[in-house]
């Protein structure tokens, strides 16, 4: 029986496995090492995976799903000619095919793999890829972060030769963005810090360059009928390759039987995509901020994924960061074949055996709380903050609100927002508690994270014998239309109030979103001035508004300071790009 | 068992040392075979590079202004402080930072370490209840103990003593970490203690530092100072209390303090009458009015208004005579009212 690692990507998928002291990528049955992430519903009802799916991609666009890793843990269908999916039934296809060519490779049956999933990806995403494994009929050994995947065959590649320190390793896939910064020393790899954007890939560039082209011929990509478009971002697809090579690219395209051409140069690029660049930097800052290091204390920079191969990238990282960001030849392979040295790790082959990786929790885990009887929604009360160690058990001690209260409820919430049910709602325990006069009902709430990213949840009774524990499994939530119709009924009613007006709307959406992006030292404080801030625009209350809305303002300003650090700041690197030629 | 021993070296300020040693002991407790053992060796590692680095892994505390309701007024009641330092003192702060290494774990300041200790010491007077004080703070008791500790005969009698506030604020000062990491209980036993740094604490200088706890901690000190009053008939007199206190406390605590137990005797019509006649005094008194008036426009946002005795006052505050600063709040008021 082998453990194999599956690399499942947005747009390519890879095997790789540990074989007498090295890692192998395994070719699928073309002969290829990359199998396209693409599935397509034959006439027949017979399922096609991989190069043959993606050509009918543009002949059969109906019969066609791709990337649906996107979707992965939502409950957004995809349709193929009558056949309604989900995205974990088409990853299924895709990890049936990719097992079923191992199997013939190695000629052995394969039970077990390790699958890497991006780091950024939630309880909810991490249960859904585990789920389309095992309609695939494979166990899940373990799903690690890609970007750690990939560092941990970086260092163990260059293990005699390579620098101790922090690296920053930025994964740019097909479709979402990760980075990472990574302390290494000794064998030893240390995750400290993730961040990421799981809508963010190298297929915005397609979309971005294939509206630009329809926007220089006064067309509308959104109404383009669904065939064109394919076309469309095919062919956007092709400059951005082209342009790897070459200076200027012509770009041609058929749209409702006219002709159309444009030219792309390098610049040109840089100029559509501007925006993109500029969120890929943010997330940059951001995972510099959680690692609390300084741009000097980075020894090295690891890029991994397909995007990262775009020249554009690699110079606007060189000009970020003041010195050579140049992309490995291999580095669309990296994350498979660090999946491969991690199989190898697990099954404690001794070529690896004295590797140690430890990895953090992407999003922080907390019970929603009332701060007092007024407070007419739950807030988020932290217990693993982000990027905690894993494996990590953290408590903490909670009061209930009432006198003679018998029953404490614990709803646990993964994400960052102040407001409890923005987040990740993942499931709810409830504890009975010791009832008493003075109201000193408490109890002791323990989180353990373990290294496969399962979560338990224990709570104690503090005054009394009383336990209860849990294993969360998140669950997907569907709205019934009489909670959407309920909704409506509560957004026309919210209209005539305070809550409305602009302005404290405004300061309230500013409060909520520092809380979300500030490291968890800050998160109380914040979370008390929007608190006491919201009460009394929902008791519409307008003079106490007028009043304490300076106050407010003023500590939000001070706070964005401290909060959003900038890195890079007054680092325009577009226009000194566009300068320099 | 310190930090030191779990990583299994000698002290020392050299990080390869350290990341040497705790890279050997992962691999014997390896976090995938070991993970309880491995998660006490990472916290011991991560305590002595945060050490080691001379705090550059703490952030720097954030220079944020005070809400509002947080400006107090320092002037009032403040004793004149000895600003002789004394040789005996120093002594005890050089010991104190050498041996605090040994002692302690977390990272605590030395020199408050000391000052408490020298105040333990030298206040024979005090001392017993200062340590007993500081025993049940390091042991976070819950609120009926508390409850038990201010109704204690010996406490009442020197609450008020300049020394022992300033022993209890040093204590407090000293226990800023334990005190942070509690956060979580707002409404129990760290409560009460917060409504002692507010109320007297602050009072004193020294107390800028606390300003991030402070907001978190607000309601939750009230409704604990609310609970100290065990039947609902002390309740009812406790406005007269706070009332005796408002200027000492700062007006803005005086108005969260109402507002509290407002919501305890939300059903108690004779009590809020009570209240409300306080209320209208207060409005002729000239130092304390604005705290009234904040008071009224909270009723009027939590919507009593429509309860007739509030309806009654508020008309009759309407009617007096205000100064141009607060008169288009009074506008506001009557608009509200009309409704």
């Amino acid at each position: 029986m082998t453990l194999i690692g599956i690399d499942l990507g947005t747009t390519n998928s890879l095997v790789s496995v540990w074989k007498n002291g090295r890692v192998e990528i395994i070719k699928n049955s073309l002969g290829h090492i990359m199998t396209p992430s693409v599935v397509s519903l034959e006439e027949g009802d017979g399922i096609l995976v991989g190069e043959i799916a993606k050509q009918r991609r543009i002949s059969h666009p109906n019969h066609t799903a791709f990337e649906f890793k996107r979707s992965m843990g939502t409950r957004k269908e995809y349709v193929l000619a009558h056949r309604r999916y989900y995205s974990e039934d088409l990853s299924a296809f895709l990890l049936k095919k990719l097992i079923e060519d191992t199997q013939d490779a190695l000629d052995t049956e394969i039970t077990q793999a390790v699958i890497s999933v991006p780091a950024y990806f939630d309880d909810n995403q991490r249960e859904a890829t585990k789920r389309a494994a095992r309609i695939a009929g494979i166990e899940v050994k373990r799903l690690v972060n890609e970007p750690s995947a990939a560092i941990i065959y970086h260092q163990w590649k260059t293990q005699n030769t390579g620098r101790e320190g922090n690296y920053l390793v930025i994964d740019f896939g097909g479709g979402t963005l990760d980075v990472s910064v990574v302390d290494c020393f000794a064998n030893i790899i240390e995750i400290i810090s993730i961040s990421g954007d799981n809508k963010l890939g190298g297929k915005d560039f397609d979309r971005y360059i294939a509206e630009d082209f329809c926007k220089r011929f006064d067309l509308k990509f959104p109404k383009l009928d669904k065939l064109t478009k394919e076309n469309l971002l095919w062919v956007a697809e092709n400059v951005k390759r082209n342009l790897s090579r070459e200076d200027r690219v012509i770009m041609r395209a058929t749209i409702e039987n006219k002709e159309y051409e444009a030219e792309y140069t390098a610049d040109e690029l840089l100029k559509v995509t501007a925006g993109l660049l500029l969120k890929m930097q943010a997330v940059i800052n951001e995972a510099l901020k959680g690692a609390r290091i300084e741009l000097e204390q980075i020894v090295d920079i690891v890029l991994v994924g397909g995007t990262c191969k775009m020249p554009l990238i690699q110079k606007y990282l060189s000009a970020l960061f003041h010195r050579d960001v140049v992309a490995d030849a291999e580095c669309e392979q990296l994350v498979a074949l660090g999946v491969g040295v991690l199989t190898g790790i697990i099954g404690r082959d001794e070529h690896v055996s004295d590797i140690v990786m430890t990895d953090v929790c992407p999003f922080s885990l907390g019970v929603g709380t009332y701060h007092s009887k007024v407070d007419s929604e739950l807030s988020m009360s932290v217990i693993i903050p982000k990027n905690s160690i894993l494996p990590i058990s953290k408590s903490g001690i909670y009061y209930g609100l009432e006198k003679f209260q018998e029953q404490i409820k614990f709803g646990i919430f993964q994400g960052e927002e102040l407001r409890a049910k923005d987040n990740l709602y993942l499931g709810s325990l409830f504890v009975d508690v010791t009832p008493n006069e003075n109201g000193d009902t408490a109890a002791q709430v323990t989180f353990c994270y373990d290294i496969n990213g399962i979560l338990q949840v224990y709570a104690q009774d503090l005054n009394g014998d009383n336990r209860a524990e849990m294993v969360v499994v998140s669950k997907n939530f569907q709205l019934s239309d009489q909670e959407i119709e309920q909704r409506k009924i509560d957004i026309e009613k919210e209209q005539r109030f305070e809550k409305n007006k602009e302005e404290n709307r405004h300061i309230l959406a500013w409060g909520h979103r520092l809380y979300a992006q500030a490291n968890p030292e800050y998160k109380d404080y914040i979370a008390g001035i929007v608190n006491d801030f919201a009460y009394y625009v929902e008791q519409n209350a307008v003079a106490m508004v007028q009043r304490k809305k300076k106050g407010v303002i003023e500590q939000l300003l001070a706070l964005e300071k401290v909060v959003n650090r900038d890195y890079f700041e007054n680092e325009d690197v577009i226009t000194e790009l566009l300068d320099e030629d | 068992m310190n930090d030191w021993t779990i990583l299994g070296i000698e002290k020392t300020n050299d990080l390869r040392k350290v990341k040497q040693a705790y890279a050997e002991k992962t691999k014997l407790y390896h976090p995938e075979t070991h993970p309880e053992e491995f998660q006490i060796l990472h916290n011991a590692y991560r305590r002595i590079v945060a050490e080691i680095r001379g705090g550059a892994d703490h952030q720097q505390q954030i220079q944020v202004p005070l809400p509002l309701e947080m400006n107090f007024q320092k002037e009032v009641h403040k004793p004149v402080r000895d600003t002789k330092q004394d040789v005996d003192f120093l002594k005890l702060v050089e010991e104190a930072a050498e041996n605090f290494e040994a002692r302690h774990t977390d990272k605590r300041d030395p020199v408050q370490v000391a000052k408490v200790e020298y105040i333990l010491q030298h206040d024979a007077r005090n001392s017993k209840l200062l340590r007993q004080f500081q025993w049940m703070l390091y042991n976070e008791f819950f609120a009926k103990d508390w409850r038990n500790f201010f109704i204690n005969k010996e406490f009442l009698e020197r609450q008020y003593e300049p020394e022992f506030i300033n022993g209890m604020t040093e204590i407090l000062k000293s226990r800023l970490l334990e005190m942070q990491r509690a956060k979580k209980g707002v409404y129990g036993n760290i409560g009460i203690l917060v409504y002692f740094i507010v109320v007297y604490g602050a009072i004193f200088e020294g107390i800028d530092h606390l300003q991030f706890d402070k907001h978190i901690y607000r309601k939750g000190s009230l409704r604990g100072l609310v609970d100290m009053f065990p039947s609902n008939a002390d309740k009812r007199d406790s406005y007269r209390l706070i009332e005796e206190n408002a200027e000492l406390m700062g007006e803005r605590y005086a108005f969260f303090l109402y507002r509290s137990i407002l919501e305890e005797l939300d059903k108690d019509i004779p009590a809020k009458e009570k209240i409300m006649e306080v209320i209208i005094e207060g409005f002729q008194k000239e130092n304390i009015s604005k705290v009234f008036f904040d008071l009224l426009l909270y009723l009027v946002a939590s919507n009593r208004k429509n309860i007739p005795v509030f309806k009654d006052a508020l008309a009759q505050v309407c009617k007096m005579e205000w100064d141009s600063s607060i008169q288009d709040e009074i506008e506001i008021l009557r608009l509200d009212l009309t409704f």
